[in-house]
């Protein structure tokens, strides 16, 4: 399924929650065609993709955090993962789970335009 | 809304002890002249601010970023008039060869639903512009407060206070109502509805016999709506009128109905939903009755300068038109504020001219020119079934200005090559130059000069200098659906050389073929 995230405080909870997972954020517009046309196939993979967290954002009904991640054309794929900083403290967790010193809500990469084969082939690449 | 004035110095002790302003500019206003100052000058390095706030129409509407033009002119009615445009053409396409069955029923939601999208996708651009450009957006109403400060409202009622060194104020216009007519306002809609209605507006009567009218009615029509428009007296006042009857002769062969010396007199709702118009036939005194699911009214605009308090900054209107009074330079009478587009005396209703002002203005507000917007022979089109595009003086302000005697006009009706396979009816087709008869060697055979008059038309520019030796004849006016082809576009020369002269006086030389 694929969260709806409001402001900076709900995207933040998701990311946390998240914990080592893939997240795919997904920058959208009611009043984008492309939006509309690839929309059921994020659904598809969030479905199929059980180990990736599927976020969207509605630039008109969150400006600010449109605008806090300069998104200037939708749609806009953010994606994000928790990076380990390497430290014998994380080095004899990573057996157990991987906890970082907090999490970083920079995106590891970005890309635009309703492409579902490129999403999908980055997704399975960085998952 | 509450708005409070209190006393200025209190404010000015608040905001500005060392006598800085927020900002080096405030644009009030976030429409084609607002933004592109706006953009420019911070472009240009200043600090700038942009307000903008649409007060819903009677109806309820409203609408995003972007002014008038983007959310409820120039483009919704450029695509609506697309799409009647596409309904003629899919008449024209078995002419043509292609398998296409008719008629084709037209799904207005659909259309709508497109429009509102595309200009809601304008809206989303122009915010992401101003942040790029790191103007600062506040979506409040601005009132004066003093010559430096505004008042800012949100929708919510919270107020902020704003202070600029220089002030811009491009509020524009709105549709006027005519609120002596009972039921006008509360079951009529406007301009600012038209292009928002989520249903079809069904059988339309529309009042008014502006550009804006004949525009709407003309898309409505081609739609497959049945439209009629009801005028006072002439159609499209203060331009030329030989080609307005043209034009609304083309409507009406199109299907649009014209109740012309008509007033109406009341609107009344009938218990099905449609409404009931009441009008004077003025010719012949007789009062009429009519159903109709919709009544636009499209008789005028007014600019948006009520409630910006302009008497706290001192600044001065036409009392008649109530627009802001500016001089060359933009500037009010108040000499850091200025305003610029609709809502400024004297300066044509136009998107490019507003922009083009806008960019000057911010200019030399940061001192990079000295150039002042030129007003004159600005291009202009009005999108009717039958497009027109005109430039310059109309036949009868050129009479009026110089003289009947000294005003040569060359006209020619003809056939664009597209209305031929598709057998459409050209006798609408036209196009009329004025030029100004110089007193030359009148037995010499020298051809006649001809001098201004025409500038260039707005889709014609590709015409040249003509068959005249001085290189400005250029066309005057012409209705016609064109844009970048049609028309005299291939053949330009051997078009004008196709003109005759209708002239006052028997010329000897004609022009001279190329």
């Amino acid at each position: 399924m694929v969260q709806i995230i409001k402001d900076k405080d709900e995207l933040k909870t998701f990311l946390k929650a998240a914990g080592c997972k893939l997240v795919v954020v997904e920058f959208s517009a009611k009043w984008c065609g492309p939006c509309k046309r690839i929309y059921p196939l994020i659904r598809a993979m969030s479905l199929q993709y059980g180990n990736v967290m599927f976020a969207n954002v509605d630039v008109d009904d969150s400006k600010e955090l449109a605008q806090e991640y300069h998104i200037n054309s939708v749609p806009t794929f953010q994606m994000f993962k928790q990076t380990q900083k390497v430290t014998l403290f994380s080095r004899l967790k990573r057996a157990t789970c991987c906890y970082g010193n907090g999490f970083v809500s920079e995106p590891i990469f970005e890309f635009c335009g309703a492409d579902a084969q490129k999403l999908e082939a980055k997704i399975q690449e960085l998952m | 809304m509450p708005q409070t004035c209190p006393a200025p110095s209190s404010y000015l002790l608040l905001l500005s002890p060392t006598g800085k302003q927020d900002y080096d500019l405030l644009v009030i206003g976030g429409g084609s002249g607002g933004l592109a100052c706006a953009k420019e000058a911070a472009q240009l390095g200043k600090k700038v601010a942009v307000v903008d706030y649409v007060e819903p129409s009677p109806r309820g509407t409203s609408w995003g970023l972007g002014g008038t033009c983007v959310n409820v002119g120039c483009i919704p009615k450029k695509l609506m008039h697309q799409a009647a445009l596409l309904g003629g053409m899919i008449r024209d396409a078995p002419h043509y060869g292609w398998d296409v069955a008719q008629p084709v029923q037209h799904d207005w939601k659909k259309m709508a639903e497109a429009v509102q999208n595309h200009v809601k996708s304008l809206n989303w651009g122009h915010r992401v512009q101003l942040q790029d450009r790191k103007v600062k957006y506040f979506n409040i109403k601005a009132s004066f407060v003093n010559e430096h400060t505004i008042s800012g409202v949100t929708k919510g009622g919270k107020e902020t206070l704003l202070s600029a060194e220089h002030i811009v104020i491009a509020t524009g216009g709105r549709p006027k109502y005519p609120t002596h007519i009972e039921g006008a306002l509360e079951y009529g809609i406007t301009s600012d509805d038209i292009f928002w209605l989520k249903d079809s507006p069904g059988k339309t009567l529309v009042v008014g016999a502006s550009y804006v009218a004949l525009e709407c009615a003309g898309f409505l029509t081609g739609l497959g709506l049945d439209t009629t428009v009801m005028m006072r007296s002439i159609p499209l006042r203060g331009f030329d009128q030989q080609m307005s009857s043209l034009v609304t002769e083309y409507m009406a062969s199109q299907g649009t109905h014209f109740l012309k010396h008509c007033i109406p007199s009341r609107v009344q709702k009938l218990p099905d939903g449609q409404l009931q118009v009441t009008w004077e036939d003025l010719t012949s005194g007789i009062e009429n009755v009519g159903t109709f699911d919709t009544v636009l009214w499209a008789i005028g605009r007014i600019p948006e300068t009520r409630s910006l308090n302009l008497e706290n900054a001192g600044i001065n209107t036409n009392p008649n038109s109530q627009k802001i009074l500016v001089d060359a330079q933009e500037a009010t009478s108040v000499p850091h504020i200025y305003a610029i587009g609709d809502v400024a005396e004297g300066r044509p209703e136009l998107t490019p001219t507003a922009i083009m002002a806008g960019k000057l203005l911010a200019q030399r507000l940061c001192g990079q020119s000295s150039d002042v917007m030129d007003y004159s022979n600005v291009p202009t089109t009005i999108f009717t079934p039958l497009e027109y595009g005109c430039v310059g003086l109309s036949e009868e302000e050129a009479i009026a200005h110089y003289g009947e005697e000294h005003v040569e006009v060359y006209h020619a009706y003809y056939k664009p090559l597209e209305f031929t396979v598709a057998e459409r009816d050209a006798s609408q087709c036209y196009i009329k130059v004025r030029g100004l008869l110089q007193a030359g060697d009148a037995d010499g055979g020298h051809p006649p000069h001809l001098r201004g008059g025409g500038g260039q038309a707005t889709h014609l520019q590709a015409l040249g200098p003509g068959p005249h030796s001085d290189g400005l004849l250029r066309v005057g006016s012409h209705p016609c659906s064109s844009r970048a082809h049609s028309v005299p576009a291939a053949p330009h020369n051997q078009a004008l050389l196709r003109l005759r002269s209708r002239c006052r006086k028997c010329l000897k030389a004609g022009l001279t073929p190329q």
